[in-house]
């Protein structure tokens, strides 16, 4: 079930007035635990055993975790917690790939070895439990915190629905304690919830759905080459239309949360705006590169050993991050860019906070030739803030590209490298676009330091109304209903 | 912010959003539109569902918007007395549907194909076979929730006018705005929006406001000849040509071996369409030849004297009331002459 659908619009109103109904809080455990089951059965049913087989698995496997005291016996646990986990998402979502790399190597070895193609189905959220059943397993293992005492809040923070498809990754600590005392939302609450329900879904339906995905589709599905001037606005297109997509279900899952009185973890804050690669992934999908951090970084060294090991840690932590994405060598190259990109803005830090720095020892001072408006200090930050964005649409790329072919494709036409390309997109589409961009840049570099909220609460009512209206007015033209998020395929 | 503030913002919304969306409804109820399903592929797959109902006493209509517009499904069924399923897309060869038709081991019924020349003989599996791929790729990954959504969005559809998104759409209402188009851009005039509307048995009609409209014609007109006559597709020839009939000829005989019937339409057309028609797919090389490979029944629209005179309004497709008049006589000559056998016992004045 998606959210930007008339089945989900029914099935959370019937949820909001049972969890508002005067039952005991087991009940209304049970009730969400049943509604997040149909939830996830809506997609396929069937699939909903692996996620009652994972939670099982880590529920006991975890509980043991804590409690054994034999470090041997300790480690056996927690390999089979990771090879259920991580087995199930190989063979799932890694399969097919893995299997079209071994017959590529072996045929260029000069076996003859051709299998019949791997019909196997994704399921839907499968990285995204995974990796919420796993960090629990690890916290246990680690004794970070303690076991959950019920299956039944075990089983509701592994499969609460608004979390259950595509996140916020969570943590035990942040939404166990959530389900052990009754919770209801306040009118504030509900209301909030309501405001961001209806902002997430203006930015899925409108903005990224109707104003951009048609040209960013048209653009990368172009098999000739193209005008710089269509590749760039196709690049753009794209980078606005995965953050309103993805955000707008992160805003989505957080407002339907809140309308039950659940808070689930922030995942994006006006990512746009980051001044830096760091900053950028403190921003984009904060929730997966905190899991990231937390559970693959930082275990593999973090930046506790040496220099270059504090690098090559960086490069696995991306190449993985971006293999997270999908079982394609385009992501690996997309997190590749991005393990570079950090590796290169920690180099460059490193130099600027060294006392004997190039500059200071040729004892240039800027001073004297550089205009006085270009020391601004938000000036430099917003230039800062326009390269990384430059930079980040070069990766989208890699991201969006269905092969290296287009990949190159886009690229050689984004830097003007074909002399003769295609125009493609018409004059309209090219406003549009260039709207849109615009003012998405503009609002995360107002918005850096706040939130919606924040902003809401120091606005005038009628204010919040008519941007509320206009939003659900838009929603209403647009009528864009159904499409999937694209980070459900992940 | 006090919930007080937040409660006033809602209550003022609500009437904003509701006095809009009467506004919206009223302001194209005004214009003269009624009420119409989008022709997406929701309501396709659900049409899709039903060629099973029973399998062996369906008629499936297949080709491309001929076949939408020229056909009456209603007059299809309370002549024949059997359910007809309109499965065409416009501007579609009906090549992947046939293909998904003739693999379909439940399907044993009455399978009808328009043939439009220009889109049939077209073979380009990456443009304009890719909605009926997608559509066919959603009605066997329809999830549950999907299938819901859609009937919730069916009754919806069946009540309110501005929710026919393929002409009221935010998308669609973007493209009537007309700037300076850049070189090398197709600047195809939008097509008149009062061009027509499709039902919920996907049978499209020609509006009321069109057919009183000789400038919304002239504009069809005008779209056709930029458009699909100005479009540089080679005819298929020669090995490619007998490759594309016997790959046409297999689907047909796997229908037939499971006592299922087929047969070829070639429904009017006029004017410059016509004779563009005529000379790029001459008869008796393309319609002559496709009928005599594949074994199979055809009529063409000029053969019979209750469909000869049939005038398109636009060059290309008949109005609801010609359609009445094709339907009735298509299933006169399916009976007299070929004997197709319809629950409904038929008869009609109407010569062949």
């Amino acid at each position: 079930m998606v959210f930007n659908s008339y089945t989900f619009f029914a099935f959370f109103i019937i949820m909001l007035i049972l969890h508002n109904l005067p039952f005991s809080w087991k009940v209304k455990k049970i009730n969400l635990l049943i509604g997040s089951y149909i939830f996830y059965a809506a997609w396929n049913p069937p699939f909903i055993l692996l996620l009652w087989l994972s939670t099982v698995v880590d529920f006991f496997v975890g509980r043991a975790l804590y409690r054994e005291k034999n470090r041997h016996k300790k480690k056996l646990l927690l390999v089979i917690s990771l090879i259920g986990n991580l087995g199930m998402l190989c063979f799932f979502k890694y399969g097919a790939f893995l299997l079209e790399n071994f017959v590529s190597l072996v045929n260029l070895l000069g076996i003859n070895f051709h299998p019949a193609e791997p019909n196997i189905i994704l399921p839907a959220g499968i990285s995204f439990y995974t990796f919420t059943t796993l960090c629990y397993t690890i916290d246990m293992y680690k004794k970070k915190s303690e076991p959950v005492k019920s299956m039944l809040d075990f089983s509701l923070f592994v499969t609460f629905f608004p979390h259950l498809v595509a996140g916020p990754i969570v943590r035990p600590h942040q939404l166990v304690p959530q389900f052990e005392t009754p919770h209801k939302a306040t009118r504030l609450q509900l209301l909030q919830g309501l405001f961001l329900l209806s902002l997430g879904l203006f930015m899925k339906i409108v903005v990224a759905d109707t104003l951009l995905a048609d040209s960013a589709n048209e653009v990368f599905a172009f098999s000739r080459p193209m005008q710089a001037l269509d590749a760039w606005m196709g690049v753009l297109a794209f980078s606005g239309q995965i953050f309103f997509d993805f955000a707008g279900y992160s805003t989505c899952a957080i407002a339907v949360a809140m309308c039950l009185g659940f808070i689930l973890p922030e995942n994006f804050r006006y990512p746009y705006a980051a001044i830096g690669f760091t900053d950028f992934w403190r921003r984009w999908h904060i929730t997966l590169s905190s899991w990231l951090r937390d559970y693959l970084y930082i275990p593999l060294g973090g930046n506790r050993k040496s220099e270059v090991r504090t690098y090559v840690n960086l490069m696995i932590t991306m190449l993985l991050g971006g293999l997270w994405h999908g079982a394609s060598w385009t992501f690996v190259v997309w997190g590749a860019l991005h393990g570079i990109y950090l590796c290169a803005e920690k180099l460059i830090r490193k130099w600027q906070d060294a006392p004997n720095r190039i500059g200071e020892r040729l004892n240039i001072k800027q001073s004297s030739f550089v205009p006085s408006f270009f020391k601004n200090e938000n000036f430099k930050n917003f230039t800062l803030a326009m390269l990384t964005f430059f930079l980040v649409n070069v990766t989208w790329v890699f991201f969006r590209a269905a092969d290296f072919s287009t990949a190159w494709r886009m690229l050689v036409s984004m830097f003007g490298l074909n002399k003769r390309g295609s125009a493609i997109l018409l004059t309209v589409d090219l406003l549009k676009i260039t709207i849109v961009i615009t003012s998405m840049v503009f609002i995360h570099w107002q918005m850096r330091n706040t939130t919606v909220l924040q902003v809401a609460q120091k606005a005038k009512w009628w204010v919040i109304s008519i941007v509320w209206a206009i939003m659900l007015c838009a929603i209403i033209i647009s009528q864009k209903s159904g499409d999937s998020f694209i980070y459900f395929q992940f | 912010m006090q919930p007080n503030h937040f409660s006033k913002a809602l209550i003022l919304t609500l009437i904003i959003v509701f006095a809009f969306a009467s506004f919206w409804e009223w302001y194209w109820r005004h214009k003269g539109y009624g009420i119409a399903y989008n022709d997406d592929k929701y309501i396709w797959a659900a049409k899709r569902k039903e060629i099973y109902q029973p399998a062996n006493r369906s008629t499936v209509f297949i080709g491309a918007s001929r076949s939408k517009f020229d056909i009456d499904i209603s007059t299809w069924e309370k002549l024949t007395g059997e359910e007809a399923v309109q499965l065409a897309f416009v501007g579609v060869t009906p090549r992947p549907i046939l293909h998904n038709l003739a693999d379909d081991e439940n399907f044993r019924g009455k399978v009808v194909i328009g043939v439009t020349e220009g889109v049939f003989f077209a073979i380009d599996s990456t443009l304009r076979e890719a909605f009926a791929r997608e559509a066919l790729g959603y009605y066997y990954s329809e999830t549950p929730a999907q299938m819901v959504s859609t009937q919730i969005g069916f009754l919806l559809e069946s009540k309110l006018v501005f929710l026919e998104e393929g002409k009221f759409g935010l998308t669609e209402l973007l493209r009537d705005i007309r700037l300076r188009g850049r070189k090398g851009t197709p600047n195809r005039p939008p097509l008149p929006r009062e061009f027509y509307v499709s039902n919920y048995q996907r049978q499209t009609l020609m509006t009321p406001m069109f057919i009183a409209n000789p400038q919304l014609q002239n504009k069809k007109k005008q779209a056709w000849t930029r458009g699909v006559l100005a479009a540089h597709i080679s005819p298929i020839k020669g090995d490619t040509l007998q490759a594309y009939l016997q790959e046409i000829k297999n689907c047909i005989d796997k229908i037939r071996s499971r006592g299922g019937m087929v047969v070829f339409i070639r429904p009017p057309s006029d004017g410059i369409m016509l004779a563009k028609e005529n000379t790029d797919y001459p008869r008796k090389d393309y319609w002559d030849q496709l009928i005599k490979f594949t074994e199979t029944p055809g009529y063409y629209y000029s053969d019979y004297p209750s469909m000869a005179n049939l005038k398109c309004v636009e060059e290309s497709h008949l109005s609801p009331q010609n359609a009445v008049i094709y339907t009735e006589a298509l299933i006169n000559i399916l009976k007299t002459q070929k004997g197709w056998t319809f629950p409904q016992s038929y008869s009609s004045n109407l010569k062949p």
